[in-house]
């Protein structure tokens, strides 16, 4: 194709868009829709998984020892877990801490009933390692891994929430990967039609044009443009929506609902908008691309 | 130019579009197909541009054989025919210069030598004043001109012609006929298939005349029979 014609093809296609305008209009909306949702989804998840992520640096297995375990066994010990690539850090809580933040917790402004236990540390078996991981995921080996060791005398993990959290997220990224699917495949279909009648109205030029010899390219090239076009402004419209509400919901949230701060750490816009722009506009072109292609294959024979 | 070995063409089941035609034209020939409607004109016009293609037999055509021409070959040997129908086939939505000028575009043509082509035809067919009008507004006869000058733009070496009169009164008809015949004096290779025998015998050309698929006989130019 030579470089002149190029920018007749161009032409070509927005003229068909023009002439099309109802079915260009519904076309580019349900792209829009489709791309809304998947932005939607695409914000949600990656968001849920960071925080999944900081989550799971929370999570903590703790490990209690056996009686009067002497100090070098304790050592031991902790080198052993500290050494697991799974395991983040290693905190050492003392019998003597353990009574304190126990006293601190129960008997807040009733210090006397304290009293009674003197320098005898109730707690005195109660000297334990909270062990931070890295992986929620990993917690099942670690633990097993931990009460195989010597000295240990209980083990205490976090399994529920691991369970949910990972459970939690395979679950919203299926549904929406699903309704996505949906969705791309319906802009397929209406694009294909919009397609199918710009090709029928073109009908008698086509036939024209393959009686004094255009190729197949020269004729079907307007028809992609068309497509692609459709596809890159249905893609570009919600994601300047999604721009702004990303934004701005983000703020809402972390300015009205202060408690949310510390639990939730969202991600910054630019970081899910550098994945989500190319991809969406990649999605974009290949419905407009993809719909064009099942138009012509069908049609345009003449 | 043209040569057809023993082509047939069915269309379904006994229906039969040609059968066992063998042709020879020649470089610069001026050619009349005559014949009742359904002898077979239209479908030999078809298997010419390879809008259809034969049961069996063989096609040459401009030294291409046709039989084998692929979805990528076809436009480059079409670019060297044009064709001319009955009912003219002019897009109404532009003026008869970018009716003319559309045939080049599509083959992409540089944009300075469209202008000189088109305008030449234009001249030709003598409707240079109409360059801006839209088709609907001509007469038959000068929508036919239009349609004939599209199909010289692209300087082909052979014209086909499927009754180009066929919607036109006795008086323009012979003026279209004129104009194939000047196209041919230009040395392009005519092919015109008509109803219109006055107008055959008038211009005396050679004449090929059909009858159920079969061509029945071949007459040279001064009415003797034709010795190919
Ligand atoms: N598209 C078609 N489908 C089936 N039969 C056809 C078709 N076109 C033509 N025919 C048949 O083929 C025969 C030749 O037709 P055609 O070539 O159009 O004749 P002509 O142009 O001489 O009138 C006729 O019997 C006609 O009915
Ligand atoms: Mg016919």
């Amino acid at each position: 194709m030579k470089i002149n014609s190029a920018g007749y093809q161009i032409r070509q296609g927005f003229k068909n868009i023009h002439r099309n305008k109802l079915f260009s209009v519904a076309s580019i909306a349900t792209i829009a829709a489709c791309i809304f949702l998947f932005g939607v989804f695409y914000s949600m998840v990656s968001n849920f998984q960071y925080m999944m992520d900081n989550a799971e640096k929370q999570i903590a297995v703790t490990v209690y020892f056996d009686a009067n375990i002497p100090e070098s066994k304790l050592d031991d010990i902790e080198d052993k877990i500290s050494a697991r690539s799974e395991v983040d850090r290693v905190e050492y809580t003392s019998p003597e801490q353990a009574w304190s933040d126990f006293q601190r917790q129960y008997f807040e402004g009733k210090e006397y009933l304290a009293e009674g236990f003197k320098d005898d540390n109730p707690l005195a078996n109660s000297g334990s390692f909270s062990v931070y991981l890295n992986k929620a995921a990993a917690q099942e080996g670690l633990v097993t891994y931990i009460e195989g060791l010597d000295g240990v005398r209980q083990v205490n993990k976090n399994n529920e929430v691991a369970k949910n959290i990972a459970t939690g997220a395979r679950l919203v990224e299926y549904v929406a990967a699903a309704v996505i699917i949906i969705l791309l495949a319906v802009a397929v279909f209406l694009i294909t039609n919009t397609i199918v009648l710009g090709i029928t109205v073109r009908k008698d030029e086509i036939s024209i044009m393959k009686y004094v010899g255009a190729t197949d390219a020269f004729v079907d090239a307007p028809f992609f443009v068309e497509g692609i076009v459709i596809g890159l402004i249905g893609s570009a419209i919600p994601l300047v929506v999604l721009f702004f509400l990303y934004k701005h919901i983000v703020s809402y949230i972390l300015g009205h609902f202060s408690v949310m701060k510390g639990i939730f750490d969202f991600l910054p816009t630019a970081n899910v908008f550098v994945v989500l722009i190319p991809v969406s506009l990649i999605l974009g072109l290949a419905i407009g691309a993809l719909g064009s292609f099942f138009a012509l294959r069908k049609h345009s024979n003449v | 130019m043209i040569r057809m070995e023993n082509v047939s063409m069915t269309y379904a089941k006994d229906i039969v579009g040609i059968s066992n035609v063998s042709l020879h034209v020649e470089k610069g020939d001026f050619v009349f197909v005559v014949g009742k409607s359904g002898s077979g004109k239209s479908t030999l016009m078809k298997l010419l541009l390879k809008e259809l293609d034969p049961t069996s037999g063989k096609i040459y055509i401009n030294g291409h054989f046709l039989n084998e021409a692929t979805r990528r070959t076809l436009p480059y040997i079409r670019r060297k025919i044009g064709v001319v129908f009955q009912d003219f086939r002019l897009l109404e939505d532009r003026s008869v210069y970018e009716n003319i000028a559309f045939a080049q575009k599509v083959i992409e043509t540089p944009s300075d030598q469209i202008k000189k082509n088109v305008l030449k035809m234009l001249s030709m067919v003598g409707l240079l004043d109409k360059y801006k009008s839209n088709p609907k507004e001509l007469s038959g006869g000068e929508q036919q001109r239009v349609a004939i000058a599209r199909a010289l733009v692209n300087s082909p070496d052979i014209l086909l012609c499927d009754e180009p009169t066929g919607n036109l009164d006795i008086v323009t008809s012979e003026e279209i006929m004129k104009l194939l015949k000047l196209a041919n004096d230009q040395g392009t290779t005519v092919l015109v298939v008509t109803h219109n025998l006055d107008i055959v015998q008038q211009m005396n050309m050679r004449t090929i005349t059909m009858s159920e698929g079969k061509i029945i006989s071949d007459m040279a130019k001064g009415g003797l029979a034709y010795e190919d």
